[in-house]
């Protein structure tokens, strides 16, 4: 331990404690700009210069460690100089267009200025002019001017993302913030470089000029778009939300959010919001009032009761609360067992799973480890929080081992990468793992199993080998509030809280193929796209035989075109609740944006309908903390392996029904592409770039190929949520490893 | 004392180049009595014990640097050669990467061989075309030649950045990064070139090695004086008459050294000289007679540096030597800190501005002020070679500065400030 003083009072920190930390730790405020406690000490601002006694000249206390006695003066005449001196210096070239500037009123430069700047500045010349914003991509904005090259953005790729999504260019006074190649930033997280930014430089395209930070009522709130849940603040304005912020929470997302969370709400205001309730009449949606609309639900709903030939689909879009609900009013009210929320996620039967998807490690624990294996996770596309969380593990020297059917793009972080063909997985479980548990024995490890694995027909066998190893085992699988849904219990083969049910009911894809054989009376469809997440097919045939579509939903969906009735309802911005995340634990929802008027949740919607049924639903309260727990059995064996399998990746920015009215952040969705490895291109004759027609057993695709060096030999990596690249005709389970035969198209 | 060549002394051999030439005049007798005759320990000790201090510009002890390299032999070590010349007035490096390439061979096998590094690296200023190929050249025959052992030499060329000087800054570059000095510590001696022990010299530097150890450590002491010990090539330029490199002993008067490089033109007066490359406080007539070492300069507030004397005599315009001088570092600064990349450029449109007429008296001292800020706040050692050639240059012939700023007649008052709307 270190003893010294800081403006007369005693301190005793731990060696390697800089004198900017202890003295924050006393609350003494040391003006600063390049140092962020995330990221190591830069010493680049020398904003925050402090007096050190028996030291000539003045030191940066962000990169001077405490020494044994040292006295310290943050406030002398000396230290106060030296600190006007280099706002001084800052501000010669900024341009002080703060009454236009989206960061005034909460603009670490503007505060500093105020209380330790010298209030006149002896400048005279001109200032350094650049291009008024420059767009670095479809949400960043850049203002060269205002910057003062405190590297916080750029040491953001470099140290916590690991992208390099922004460089610096030039160099001098000539320094600007740019992209490495010129064009758009390619990251998944930069709206983190606009909340790190000490100035107005980088801004959100999205938020820009639409309110001053003062105007923004706070709600606290969680992102659902991805089964992480981090925590945000929904600021809004006059009921409209104006942007989201990260929220700090330790356990889970730090003071970090992916671009999603950033720039991911603009849907809930989008002008395709439907505002009544739509019921067809002679054949055309037609609005309606919404006791029309309820009655006619209640109507039919009860009409199905008992004839089996119900179903109920959704889940993932809903708060845990609401699917309770709804496979309450379906399993209690009607005794429906048809319930599924895996509507555009992987279906398996409860003996072919294993293992429930779960988290065995904490997020915050992520951080900690010294040894990872990644099994087939893609993971900044599926969970981008746990990237973050990871690369501080690898910042410490954790070793990386990777193996699946293609590399995540962080693949240059990964210490080992093997990757293989779909059907290889146990095998590769068996060879690969064991000299890198030998490598690496030391301190905490843990396993992620991501989709390319689970996706497998091997799960069971793939778990069970896992189960084997005695590390951490996390089941990374889940879309938005998959976790919530499975939970409350909107799964045939499991009720709340996974109680098995006696009498299982047909899951999602069989209740498609039934009702494409042999006629089905009823489906509701709430907050999920059945149309362009089952093969357009299976679809069709499905609803020509489809007695009565009730579909609630934020959008007109393809799904809700073909409906006999449509109940609009509430976004995750307009809704309270919970969301259980990958972890298992719940995260609260809470509204920050006007209710609009004459819609809504789906809570209420189902309260209403239990109402008619003279159904209660009671309350249902959480315990977050436990996690859900399976038998293990045997499932079913692979068969003989294809010379060509497939395998399928989620994406981050994908084209979905509200990823699309996300009018920024959809321009960060890249044109879907089937990958394949440039030697298999050649062997089957494909040129990169050209499109191709995929065969499997199910069905077929014609898609845009290209060569991806990140992509096993033997493998086809097909993107999931673009309408224009269907990709679940070829598996409509979306189990990978399916058998692919490919034909180039004239 | 006259001209002493110990490093320069075949460099005139157009053979020198070659191997063969440098092995006829004695080259690689280092190597052999060397290695393995004597212990890497014993040979730093040797180092240390001659005095041998840094040429490129700082004076480290460069013993007692090599010995701040941990012993553990598992860890991997690097040595660097910091050939990246790029200190106005600066010349002798080139010399002797293009004379006698294989002098610095043979010294960077004695450091490697001290300092127990596997591999070396030689920074090459990018611009030493020539010089790169030379050195090349002279690394695949000294391999080929069997003097390296295990040793890997790379020649690395720079990219034209003068911060790429800077010993941090350098190894940043060298692992591909954007030249920008490193925080410190960990000082590169600990952990330096990708995290690992690297010793970081200047070429100059490496070639005393040889020397030292050809004639033995008390033959280096008795040359030059005490705590600066061995000869130095000091490089005439300006308005001298026959500008070049000059080897003398450390300790040398000024006076001498400019009357081996011819004086001024006929007819012409000595004015000042910067003595250590531009970075540094400038002398004038009454120092002349100022003897050459680290010590010394460092008592009269300016450096010995790289011993690049840049003469100026009474035709200079000390008003426009201090405006290109900043332009020089304004545009050499990398960015990173705040007093170097806002201060530099300050600077410059004050100096502009008074050259052009446009000068206050106000300005002297707000010149004076930020120069102050550069060179105690700024994080590496550019910004601190910044401000003394300036700020000396206005002290020295204040009268100079003032009679540009005479010129005008608003110069009491001070100009309006410009102001830029930038959405109208």
């Amino acid at each position: 331990m270190i003893n010294l003083t800081i403006d007369g009072k005693a301190i005793t920190v731990p060696k390697g404690t800089t004198v900017y930390q202890a003295a924050k730790q006393m609350g003494i405020e040391i003006p600063i700009f390049c140092y962020l406690d995330r990221m190591p000490p830069f010493g680049a601002c020398r904003m925050c210069l402090v007096e050190v006694e028996k030291m000539g000249k003045l030191q940066a206390s962000c990169t001077l460690e405490a020494t044994e006695g040292m006295v310290v003066k943050t406030q002398s005449q000396m230290a106060k100089e030296g600190q006007e001196q280099i706002l001084e210096l800052l501000l010669i070239n900024h341009p002080l267009d703060c009454p236009i500037c989206d960061r005034g009123g909460e603009c670490p430069l503007q505060d500093q200025t105020l209380k330790y700047g010298p209030g006149k500045s002896r400048f005279l010349e001109d200032k350094r002019h650049f291009t008024k914003p420059i767009p670095l991509g479809p949400v960043l904005m850049l203002d060269r001017e205002r910057c003062i090259t405190c590297a916080r953005c750029t040491r953001f790729g470099e140290v916590i993302a690991g992208d390099h999504a922004l460089e610096f260019i030039d160099r001098g006074y000539k320094t600007e913030v740019g992209t490495p190649d010129g064009g758009p930033a390619e990251s998944k997280y930069i709206g983190n470089t606009i909340m790190i930014c000490p100035v107005g430089a980088l801004t959100s395209e999205v938020y820009r000029f639409r309110a001053r930070p003062w105007d923004n009522d706070v709600t606290e709130s969680a992102c659902t778009l991805c089964p992480v849940g981090c925590n945000m603040y929904l600021d809004s304005r006059d009921g409209e939300i104006m942007r989201t912020r990260s929220r700090e929470n330790r356990e889970l997302n730090d003071i970090w959010l992916c671009d999603k969370g950033w720039f991911g709400y603009e849907f809930s205001s989008h002008p395709d919001r439907l505002q009544q309730p739509l019921i067809r009449r002679e054949g055309i949606l037609a609005p309606c009032s919404w006791d029309e609309a309820l009655s006619v639900a209640a109507e039919r709903l009860s009409s199905a009761r008992g004839n089996n030939r119900t179903a109920a689909f959704g889940g993932n879009s809903l708060t845990f609360e609401e699917s309770y609900y709804l496979q309450k009013l379906m399993r209690e009210g009607l005794g429906v067992s048809h319930l599924d929320h895996r509507v555009g996620m992987t279906i398996v039967s409860a003996n072919a799973e294993g293992l429930p998807p779960g988290m065995q490690t904490s997020f915050a624990d992520c951080e900690k480890l010294s040894y990872v294996i990644l099994l087939g996770l893609d993971l900044t596309e599926e969970f981008p929080l746990l990237w973050l969380r990871l690369r501080q593990a690898i910042n410490k020297g954790a070793k990386v081992l990777f193996a699946g059917h293609y590399a995540p793009e962080i693949y240059t972080y990964l210490s080992n990468t093997v990757l293989h063909a779909p059907g290889h997985e146990l095998e590769t479980i068996k060879n690969e793992l064991q000299q890198f548990l030998q490598d690496n024995n030391q301190g905490e490890g843990a396993i992620f199993v991501g989709s390319q694995y689970l996706a497998s027909g091997n799960r069971v066998e793939i778990l069970n080998e896992l189960a084997k190893l005695n590390m951490p085992l996390n089941i990374m699988e889940g879309r938005e509030n998959s976790m919530g849904a499975r939970y409350a219990g909107m799964h045939p083969e499991h009720g709340p809280f996974n109680a098995i049910v006696v009498h299982p009911g047909l899951n999602a894809l069989q209740v498609m193929q039934r009702a494409a054989s042999a006629g089905w009376d009823l489906l509701y469809a709430v907050g999920c796209d059945p149309a362009s997440k089952f093969p357009k097919k299976l679809w069709s045939e499905a609803r020509s035989q489809l007695g009565f579509l009730i579909v609630q939903d934020l959008f007109l969906t393809d799904t809700a075109k073909e409906a006999d009735l449509v109940l609009p309802t509430l976004s995750f911005v307009e809704k309270s609740g919970t969301f259980i995340n990958i972890e298992g634990k719940g995260q609260r929802l809470n509204p920050g944006k006007m209710i609009p008027e004459g819609i809504y949740s789906d809570e209420e919607i189902f309260k209403e309908l239990a109402h008619m049924f003279n159904v209660d639903l009671g309350e249902v309260e959480l315990d977050v903390q436990v996690r859900l727990k399976a038998s293990w059995q045997q499932g079913a064996k692979m068969g003989e392996q294809p010379s060509l399998a497939g395998t399928l990746s989620y994406c981050l920015f994908d084209r979905g029904v509200r990823m699309k009215r996300n009018t920024h952040l959809v321009q960060m969705a890249k044109d879907p592409v089937v990958r394949m490895h440039a030697e298999e291109m050649r062997k089957h004759g494909l040129q990169d770039g050209e499109v191709a027609e995929f065969r499997s057993e199910k069905g077929a695709l014609a898609a845009k190929v290209k060569a991806d060096a990140r992509v096993a030999k033997g493998t086809v990596v097909f993107p999931l949520g673009f309408p224009e690249c269907p990709s679940h005709v070829l598996a409509p389970d979306l189990v990978n490893g399916f058998s692919v035969e490919v034909k180039t198209v004239h | 004392m006259a001209e002493m060549r110990i490093l320069m002394e075949h460099m005139h051999h157009p053979d020198q180049l070659s191997i063969k030439g440098y092995e006829a005049r004695g080259g690689y007798k280092a190597v052999q009595k060397a290695i393995p005759g004597i212990a890497p320990d014993e040979l730093t000790e040797m180092v240390k014990q001659s005095g041998l201090r840094g040429r490129g510009g700082a004076g480290f002890a460069t013993g007692m640097k090599w010995g701040f390299v941990p012993k553990d032999k598992a860890l991997p070590k690097y040595l660097v050669c910091n050939c990246d010349e790029s200190e106005p007035g600066t010349f002798k490096d080139r010399l002797i990467i293009e004379k006698d390439p294989h002098q610095l061979i043979e010294g960077i096998i004695l450091a490697c061989y001290a300092i127990g590094a596997q591999k070396a690296f030689i920074y090459c200023r990018g611009e030493f075309f020539g010089g790169n190929m030379i050195l090349r050249k002279a690394v695949e025959e000294a391999k080929n030649a069997g003097h390296m052992g295990q040793l890997d030499i790379v020649v690395h060329p720079g990219a034209g950045a003068y911060i790429a000087g800077e010993e941090t800054a350098q190894l940043n570059s060298l692992e591909g990064l954007r030249a920008t000095p490193r925080l410190k510590p960990p000082f590169p001696a600990v952990s330096g070139l990708y995290g690992k022990p690297t010793i970081i010299n200047n070429v100059e530097t490496l070639c005393n090695v040889v020397h030292i150890v050809n004639r033995g450590v008390e033959w280096f002491q008795s040359i030059g004086k005490p705590k600066n010990t061995g000869t130095k090539i000091f490089q005439v330029s300006g308005h001298v008459q026959k500008p070049g490199c000059y080897e003398f002993p450390l300790g040398t008067p000024l006076r001498e050294i400019l009357e081996t490089a011819g004086w001024m033109f006929p007819g012409r007066k000595f004015k000042a000289c910067y003595p250590g490359g531009s970075s540094c406080s400038l002398l004038t007539d009454k120092d002349l007679d100022i003897s050459m070492d680290f010590e010394t300069l460092m008592a009269r507030k300016s450096a010995l540096g790289t011993a690049s004397i840049i003469v100026m005599d009474d035709s200079a315009d000390m008003v426009k030597v201090a405006h290109r001088l900043m332009q020089f570092y304004q545009n050499e600064s990398c960015g990173k800190c705040t007093p170097c990349r806002e201060g530099t450029r300050w600077v410059v449109q004050m100096l502009a501005r008074i050259e052009a007429g446009g000068g206050t008296y106000n300005d002297m001292g707000v010149i004076e002020q930020v120069c102050k800020n550069m060179e105690t706040n700024s994080f590496c050692p550019l910004a601190v070679g910044a401000a003394p050639p300036i700020v000396s240059a206005m002290r020295e012939f204040k009268g100079e500065f003032e009679s540009y700023i005479q010129r005008n007649p608003n110069s009491t008052k001070p100009p309006a400030m410009k102001i830029w709307y930038p959405y109208l």
